[in-house]
């Protein structure tokens, strides 16, 4: 190490416009313009701010406590809003996952209607003994084996037809 | 309103007293809820970290708004500092960062008011200068500096910090910081031929 460079290390390390030199360093800062130089630029920057007006600690500290009370309720504003939003998303997600599990009406593999129901108003009018009388008759219809679908009209007497022709034209 | 029982049982006993004799400690306390431990680091540091800001070229208007600025954003982070380099490093860097950010959003202007001619006029090497002019000049240097030559310099010079302190704190190596510190003594002892 150069005497420059220790000298150099040194003069950082000094307090402040204090030289505390030895003879053989001061001899080589007599000689050593680079050196007084940079002595001289050290110096001059501990002096830099000295003349400023006195700092108010109390008052700076007092502004930086508000200061850091505002951004911590802003901060908790906002982790409640995000909070608020992500049970909000959760709610909607579960939403979506719940009415995802309804079958698709359009995709069910089951027939839409299994039965229909054919309006009667003639049977709805009529007291449940009539009701009764017209069930028999139906059912002793097919023990008799002479319906209307299964007799051809040939093998019908005319007084058969008159009476279904009557009744047809009231 | 009496405060609930929990958080009495948070606040800091007021039988032990805390060492408040470094930075480390005070920090401890002020984490766990002291404000005279933030109070004291504010009036320990505060003055330094003004001429900092005002050796980098700072407005001296805007001062005490930088120095608050810079006490609010360091605080607000406390956790990221490790003890790697000195609190106070720590703390003028966050200062530099500040003025970074500043002279960014207000390109092309001058933080100094000292205008060229005041410095030509006075450009004599062998005139004696008056000390408060050589000052001047030598702020109005240090704020044409690169970033890092300028705050290595300070932090050396003007604060008296080893190089790997200066080196933890600016997030580089200690060859890295005397190389810095040694262009910027190389440009700014100029003012003093």
């Amino acid at each position: 190490m150069s005497e420059c460079t220790w000298l150099s290390d040194r003069m950082a390390a000094l307090p402040a416009d204090q030289a505390e030199w030895s003879a053989e360093d001061q001899r080589h800062l007599i000689g050593c313009e680079s050196c007084r130089r940079e002595w001289e630029l050290v110096r001059a920057a501990r002096r830099l701010g000295e003349q400023l007006p006195d700092f108010d600690p109390v008052a700076t500290n007092a502004a930086v406590r508000r200061r850091l009370q505002e951004a911590a309720a802003v901060r908790t504003k906002r982790i409640r809003a995000w909070v608020f939003a992500g049970m909000a998303a959760a709610a909607a997600v579960a939403g979506v996952v719940w009415t995802g599990d309804r079958p698709d009406p359009l995709l069910r593999s089951e027939p839409v209607a299994t039965g229909f129901r054919i309006p009667l108003p003639e049977l709805d009018g009529l007291q449940p003994a009539e009701l009764d009388s017209v069930l028999r008759a139906m059912d002793q219809a097919p023990a008799s084996g002479a319906t209307l679908e299964s007799t051809a009209p040939a093998d019908t007497g005319n007084g058969d037809l008159d009476f279904v022709l009557e009744s047809w034209e009231g | 309103m009496p405060s609930p029982f929990w958080m009495s049982a948070l606040a800091p006993t007021q039988s032990v007293a805390p060492d408040l004799t470094t930075d480390q400690s005070l920090i401890a306390a002020y984490r766990e809820g002291d404000e005279r431990a933030a109070a004291e680091l504010v009036a320990r540091h505060g003055a330094a970290v003004r001429r900092f800001l005002y050796s980098s070229g700072a407005d001296t208007d805007e001062l005490d708004d930088l120095v608050q600025e810079t006490l609010f954003r360091a605080f607000r982070r406390l956790d990221s500092w490790r003890g790697e380099s000195s609190f106070r490093s720590w703390l003028l860097t966050i200062g530099g960062n500040l003025l970074k950010d500043q002279a960014r959003s207000r390109k092309g202007r001058h933080h100094v008011a000292l205008d060229s001619q005041e410095i030509a006029a006075g450009a004599d090497p062998h005139h004696d200068f008056a000390r408060g002019e050589i000052e001047e000049r030598l702020r109005q240097e240090l704020s044409q500096l690169p970033r890092l030559q300028r705050d290595v310099f300070l932090l050396r010079a003007q604060h008296g910090r080893e190089y790997a302190d200066i080196a933890s704190a600016l997030g580089t190596t200690a060859g890295a910081a005397r190389v810095h510190y040694h262009h910027a003594v190389k440009r700014l002892k100029e003012l003093f031929r």
